[in-house]
């Protein structure tokens, strides 16, 4: 298990060095001049003085060790849209409401959809099961910049149950999170229902079945753990999910979190943010999946023993 | 001696058919439509699909508007005769710009799903083909690029390349052929050590050549199967880069940019977001039933 630990992390520390050498030339790439419109104003010695300052006058590789430094003591950069903000402090400033709203979605859609594909196969082929089904491919078919409006509307403006948007209290993260979690739960609630069909074909139920035991118990201690397995191993996916819906979600709702931090300074061409919450996403899916792939590898034996890579 | 009748020692059954196959065989591929063709939700699926694709060709060419000319006399009307789907806030005719932008989603999901088969075939087939050192180090580059969030990286290329449809299916295409090379890999894996390949390679044919000809089409249902969900997953890639700002930009019409207007809008002109979410979702529902409906199809295990 060590072994096969330390090489996932060693991939995961590979991919996270892939991804900022990758944000750091193509950020040479992007189009436009690092000081906007000002520079036009400069004259040319100036230029050459803010140039030397920000390292622009040395060559590409110099430069490129100086970021790869920087980003490991984790600076990234200065915004341009706001020049008295620095990408971390953004960073720390809107985290958490980011954080929150993932969590809170991610534990809907873990409640709601493990519930619903677990009905499914339970009413396998009745009218639960189709409806159950129905739901979940709803929910894979509906974007959530559609599903978002139309809960903060009817339920928020329309209903008035819960507030339509904004982030001051509990009640306010109900419908965000939820309105994320429609799609998740659509995978969980198809994955769960394929998986617990699956576990009701093996032997062991059908033994546990003619030793007398209730449905109840059978399906508690024999089929949900042994079902719930498989699921794990797309809880990787399911992060990469939630982290890049909370960009849309959040624009909907009016959430003071990243994502629409993220939005704003595409909006606003604001590069050095958006390449630094770029590296700051990346790295958080990058650990969530070393995470997932470990967390599998506890739960099931033949992944780290066997042809694990 | 009475006489006995001579058809009386007719043998009872006519022996000569009694090995013929009356049913005429099927390949492999006639089987897996048969199957299909039982499968009603797939089946409509299809046709809707059939309908969709039809309407994105005709519509636009036929609609008597076009998707950017602006009509201030005829601001966010509801659907009417002359405008079936209503107008948006320019004027422009929804119905035609719905069809257009079906087109532009269906064409980037397409191209998108071409090229991860170009490019995660022929990488799965290598790696599974050659094994040994080549897979290895061709397994670790995966599983690298793997990991590497596609949205991510699809924002980051659009902000290099510009917004548009070319860069939205170059961004897609350079980190969606993951998955489809793994599951080639896979394939190819079991497939090369049956005896029809050694008989291939006996007989000298070259390595391009075995997995062009002989690995590929024996995986192909498994291909299939994936790119009726990489052709959804493109299309719903599209329309997320719209909504935050860098997909197909306007005056051209994609269904990801209608929806996400119409989401403004909601609350005033209904119209707007309900008939792109309608096509857009058909479009997704329907690739989804399909390619579910193909997997069962094509997948012998699942045979009774």
């Amino acid at each position: 298990m060590l072994k096969y630990t330390l090489r996932r992390f060693f991939y995961m520390l590979v991919t996270l060095w892939v991804i900022i050498t990758l944000t750091f030339f193509l950020m040479k790439l992007l189009p436009g001049n690092p000081f906007g419109e000002s520079a036009a104003k400069l004259t040319p010695e100036n230029l050459q003085i803010l140039r030397e300052q920000y390292g622009l006058d040395k060559p590409v590789w110099q430069q490129y060790l100086k970021y790869m430094g920087n980003v490991l003591q984790g600076d990234l950069g200065i915004s341009y849209q706001y020049p008295t903000r620095s990408v971390v402090s953004v960073i720390q400033h809107s985290f958490k409401a980011s954080l929150e709203l993932g969590l809170e979605s991610l534990i809907f859609a873990i409640v709601i959809g493990l519930a619903l594909g677990t009905y499914a196969a339970l009413r396998h082929n009745k009218a639960g099961d189709y409806t159950a089904m129905l739901i979940a491919i709803v929910g894979i078919s509906v974007p959530s910049f559609v599903i978002g409006p139309l809960l903060s509307y009817f339920v928020g403006v329309k209903w008035g149950i819960l507030p339509p948007g904004l982030w001051t209290g509990p009640e306010h993260r109900v419908l965000p999170a939820l309105a994320l979690s429609f799609g998740t739960i659509a995978i969980l609630a198809r994955m769960m229902r394929a998986s617990m069909l699956d576990v009701a074909n093996q032997d062991y139920i059908k033994t546990a079945k003619s030793k007398g035991l209730t449905s109840g118990a059978i399906i508690n201690s024999h089929m949900l753990r042994n079902a719930i397995l498989p699921v794990i191993t797309i809880l990787g996916p399911i992060a990469v999910n939630v982290v890049t819906g909370t960009l849309v979600v959040e624009i909907i709702f009016a959430v003071p979190g990243l994502g629409s931090q993220f939005v704003s300074s595409i909006v606003s061409n604001d590069y050095t943010m958006i390449t630094g919450l770029t590296l700051f996403y990346a790295a958080i899916l990058i650990i969530v999946l070393f995470i997932t792939d470990i967390a599998y590898g506890l739960v099931d034996p033949r992944i780290r023993l066997g042809k694990g890579r | 001696m009475e006489s006995i009748a001579k058809e009386q020692f007719q043998p009872a059954i006519q022996q000569a058919h009694k090995d013929a196959i009356l049913r005429p065989s099927l390949s492999y591929w006639q089987d897996a439509w048969r199957r299909l063709k039982k499968n009603k939700l797939a089946m409509i699926a299809l046709v809707v699909l059939i309908i969709i694709a039809a309407l994105a060709i005709i519509v636009p060419l036929v609609s008597g508007y076009d998707y950017k000319t602006q009509d201030t006399k005829s601001i966010n009307l509801r659907p009417s005769a002359a405008h079936y789907f209503g107008t948006d806030d320019f004027g422009r005719d929804l119905w035609t710009r719905i069809w257009w932008g079906a087109r532009i989603s269906l064409t980037i999901g397409i191209v998108a799903a071409v090229m991860d088969l170009v490019i995660g075939v022929l990488y799965g087939g290598i790696s599974a083909y050659f094994g040994g050192r080549v897979d290895s180090i061709m397994q670790r580059f995966i599983e690298v690029i793997y990991s590497v969030p596609y949205l991510l990286l699809a924002i980051l290329l659009l902000m290099v390349l510009g917004p548009g449809m070319k860069s939205i299916i170059f961004a897609y295409a350079i980190t969606g052929w993951v998955s489809m090379a793994r599951l080639v890999r896979g394939q190819l894996l079991v497939l090369k050590e049956q005896e029809f390949v050694l008989a291939a390679r006996a007989l000298g044919a070259k390595p391009f050549r075995i997995i062009l000809k002989h690995l590929i089409p024996n995986a192909l249902g498994v291909i299939v199967v994936q790119i009726t969900f990489v052709v959804p997953a493109a299309i719903f890639a599209e329309a997320f880069l719209s909504f935050i700002g860098l997909g197909i930009r306007p005056p051209l019409a994609s269904l990801g940019n209608l929806l996400s207007d119409g989401a403004k809008v909601m609350q005033f002109h209904p119209h707007r977001l309900i008939f792109p979410t309608v096509v857009f979702s058909l479009i997704l529902l329907s690739f989804n039933l399909l390619g579910d409906g193909l997997r069962d199809a094509l997948d012998p295990k699942m045979r009774k």
